[in-house]
């Protein structure tokens, strides 16, 4: 297939994918729905195009400006009511993390860095595209990540209203 | 990428554009329907890159299981300190410190009628902050 109508296919099916991935509510449903989208297309079509390395480092700087951007000073008005708060979540993170990695990649046995990027509950565009970047297995990124995100869904969103029916909604 | 920091891109302009913001300069927040437009182009491409035979989810699922328990384990016990420290409800801190989306989470302390603006605040404080320090452990580890 040429190159530039490969492209724009490939483009089309991701876009429609993503399309799908969000009307069905999938997380992350724009990236997950196109990535699905296009494997299923792959396997169908070998000779799908790879898309330009430069694109893709234009689209990890778009990513990373639509993160800074969220970051407001409204942001830091709320952030001081709860520093203690949000300083215990980054090191219980950062913690969490380290051990999931060891955990993952001992029982894979894949490289410590790819682990780490699938431990990492740090959004899984965000992650997947760092994996990406960093040159890591993205793969397997995307199925952890994935798995994590869902179950961790399944288990805090109950709870949660679980402790709302019981306890009430106390001032957060 | 110039200062050879690892995910030099990703982290660059995240910290770029979060500066410019908070010093008054001209950003304003990246609107939902470009990022999921991004997120669209981001996953065709990587999807176009690999296939499903290295998806190997069978493999994954178990250690994914595992790295789920570590997580919530950790978050668990973090939602009961804050709980004790804070007054704050168990949902609250449930919410604030599960491993999974900011959107999900903010949005389903909105439904349950807690303070969304911090649960989101304090999942971008957490996002941001992974987000520069993962490239270093990663680039650190090998």
């Amino acid at each position: 297939m040429s190159s530039p109508a490969g492209v724009v296919l490939v483009l089309l099916i991701g876009a429609a994918g993503g399309y799908a991935g969000l009307r069905l509510r999938l997380p992350a449903g724009a990236l997950l729905g196109a990535l699905l989208a296009v494997l299923l297309a792959h396997a169908l079509i070998p000779t799908l195009p790879a898309i330009d390395p430069t694109i893709r480092r234009w689209l990890q700087i778009l990513v990373g400006t639509a993160l800074g951007s969220r970051v407001s000073a409204d942001t830091v008005r709320r952030l001081r009511r709860a520093v203690p708060v949000a300083a215990l979540v980054v090191a219980a993170t950062i913690a969490g993390t380290l051990v999931g990695g060891a955990v993952v990649a001992s029982v894979l046995n894949i490289d410590r860095g790819t682990a780490l990027l699938a431990s990492t509950p740090g959004g899984l565009p965000e992650m997947v595209v760092m994996a990406d970047a960093l040159g890591r297995d993205v793969p397997t990124v995307v199925v952890i990540q994935l798995v994590r995100i869902i179950l961790t869904l399944i288990v805090v969103l109950p709870l949660a209203r679980l402790f709302m029916v019981r306890h009430g909604a106390e001032p957060s | 990428m110039w200062l050879g920091l690892p995910a030099g891109a990703l982290v660059g302009s995240m910290v770029a554009a979060g500066s410019l913001r908070l010093l008054g300069g001209p950003v304003q927040e990246i609107p939902a329907g470009v990022r999921r437009g991004a997120q669209m182009v981001i996953g065709a491409a990587l999807g176009v890159s690999f296939g499903w035979s290295q998806l190997m989810i069978g493999r994954m699922l178990f250690p994914a299981l595992l790295l789920a328990a570590v997580l919530f384990s950790f978050s668990f016990v973090l939602a009961g300190v804050m709980v004790r420290q804070t007054g704050w409800s168990w949902s609250a801190a449930l919410l604030s410190t599960a491993p999974a989306g900011m959107t999900e989470l903010s949005l389903s302390a909105d439904a349950m009628g807690l303070d969304a603006s911090v649960v989101a605040t304090i999942h971008l404080v957490r996002l941001t902050t992974v987000m520069t320090v993962v490239p270093w452990l990663v680039r650190w580890l090998g």
